[in-house]
């Protein structure tokens, strides 16, 4: 069972009290009705799943309730960090991550 | 009835000064509806040993006649069914585990009509040819009419235990804990963790699944700074009880770590009156569930012996060397008459050494290396055991159906050690 901070309470809780809300930093289209279907579909379904490091969004649901991202190694379950949803700098890390990958392929 | 294994010396004397059991108070218990006698400090297996009980469950399978392997939570054979009153019925606890406690009563799981006179043990010698590997007794089931007839039979020549059919009347509590640092295992090494962090001002939980601390020292005749082991276990428990009372540390035993989960988040299951009656008493717990975050680990666990491999080694009377020195050094208890030791390293020296203290024959040493001269082997030679180098156990035989082991046979192994040449049998009690 994980052993999460939680950023805005800024202390160490059980996994109990928290709840995974999935991938972190999915962005919805920015208008709908000009998407095709494949990206709406995306959008709405297809998560990377990755193995080793993933961002997701968790929310403090016996706590604070207060949503906020995880960076966590999905093989180790080590936690790298936790951090708000303001924080922009992982976001600009996740942008750069995604190109790569698109530059070099699988490569990476 | 008599307790012929056991050696009758008080704990002054010097052999048995590491000794855990306390003659002036004996317990009475009953096994399989029969009276035995054993003394506080005694689990049901070394109470067993101590009465000569040697056939204690069956084989799943064919029904052969299994006794006592171990001395502790490794133990595969003596698996019972305890219990006074049908609440209180636990299924499947090793009798190297449960302490005696008085009017215990325990049973075998396995063996119908009884696990001396065994119905499937008879039918396995029988029939065991036509019982392949992977054959289960649900291949009965065809023709499906007559299942109903004869399910009720092969039910009870098979399984394990049985669940009780009352409600349990039993508290159980679970309880979190935090501590800096855990420590699975209350040996030598386990011990001394406790001590260096409890003095370094750590807030330590020591969990050990005995009912008392030493770990692998109270079976062992060894000195530590001159002073046998109960000593020095005894001045490191009165220290750490010391930061017990000052809050600091908390002391588990009878209490098994059962899971080591993510983030160092651990469960451990405490068992508080199971040793001391059948049922606890009203508003006190049975057994308790600690779920424990701990911020270090150590793992204090220490190693179990594994059994040598040879025709008929789970015939009652074959036995673990560590086992041996157990019984005898820890419940005062020889197992047989007669000692055949296999062994591959120094570890089954002890086991001689240690039976031919307690005053039975050593028949051999069989040692499986060419030859081999260390601090032990010149021990047990001073002692006049023989040695055989090079050699193996490779059957261990009976003389009935469901007798003890009585005899091995040793052959000598060429020097890669992939064949055996010639036969030699030795008489045994205990291998």
């Amino acid at each position: 069972m994980f052993l999460i901070h939680c950023p805005i309470c800024n202390e160490p809780r059980s996994e109990d009290e928290f709840h995974c809300a999935g991938e972190g930093h999915i962005q919805r289209p920015l208008d709908p009705m000009a998407t095709s279907d494949k990206e709406w579909g995306d959008y709405l379904f297809f998560r990377s799943n990755p193995r080793g490091t993933y961002r997701e969004l968790w929310q403090h649901t016996i706590g604070c309730r207060k949503y906020f991202y995880i960076k966590r190694n999905t093989e180790t379950y080590q936690i790298y960090k936790t951090y708000k949803l303001d924080d922009k700098s992982e976001r600009v890390a996740l942008d750069k991550e995604h190109s790569n990958k698109n530059k070099f392929g699988d490569l990476l | 009835m008599k307790q012929i294994n056991r050696v009758r010396q008080n704990r002054s004397s010097k052999d048995f000064a590491c000794s855990r059991i306390d003659f002036s108070q004996p317990i009475h218990f009953s096994f399989n509806g029969k009276e035995y006698t054993g003394v506080l400090g005694d689990t049901i297996a070394s109470a067993l040993l101590a009465n000569g009980i040697d056939v204690v469950g069956r084989s799943f399978k064919y029904g052969r006649p299994r006794g006592i392997v171990t001395a502790g939570s490794d133990e595969p054979n003596a698996i019972l069914q305890l219990g006074n009153c049908e609440a209180t019925q636990v299924p499947n606890v090793r009798a190297t585990q449960q302490l005696i406690f008085e009017g215990l009563e325990c049973h075998s799981t396995s063996g119908w009509p009884s696990t001396r006179f065994h119905l499937m043990g008879i039918f396995g010698a029988l029939f065991a040819r036509f019982l392949p590997p992977g054959f289960y007794y649900k291949t009965f089931m065809a023709p499906a009419k007559w299942w109903k007839y004869y399910e009720k039979w092969i039910r009870k020549g098979a399984g394990l235990g049985r669940s009780p059919n009352r409600a349990d009347e039993d508290i159980y509590e679970v309880i979190n804990q935090h501590a800096d640092v855990l420590i699975v295992g209350a040996g030598a090494a386990g011990l001394s963790a406790a001590l260096g962090a409890s003095r370094m001002g750590a807030r330590v939980i020591l969990a050990d699944e005995q009912n008392e601390f030493g770990g692998s020292l109270l079976s062992s005749n060894i000195k530590i700074n001159d002073r046998c082991t109960r000593d020095w276990i005894d001045a490191v428990v009165a220290e750490l009880i010391n930061y017990e009372s000052q809050g600091q540390l908390l002391l588990l035993k009878h209490a098994t770590v059962n899971g080591y989960h993510d983030h160092n988040f651990l469960t451990i299951h405490e068992r508080c009156t199971d040793h001391l009656k059948d049922k606890a008493a009203q508003n006190e717990v049975r057994q308790r569930y600690h779920r424990v975050r701990a911020k270090q680990v150590i793992l204090a666990t220490g190693a179990l012996e594994r059994p040598l491999v040879f025709a008929n080694n789970d015939l009652p009377g074959c036995m673990l060397a560590s086992a041996i020195s157990t019984y005898i050094n820890r419940y005062q208890v020889i197992p047989g008459n007669t000692l055949v030791v296999m062994t591959a390293n120094d570890s089954g020296y002890i086991a001689a050494i240690d039976w031919h203290n307690a005053g039975r024959r050593v028949a051999a040493v069989v040692d499986t290396r060419k030859s081999h001269a260390s601090e032990l082997s010149k021990q047990v030679k001073a002692l006049g055991i023989t040695i055989i180098y090079q050699s193996a156990v490779i059957e261990a035989r009976r003389k009935r159906l469901n007798s003890r082991v009585c005899s091995a046979v040793i052959m000598s192994m060429d020097s890669t050690g992939d064949a055996v040449k010639g036969v030699k049998k030795l008489f045994c009690v205990t291998l």
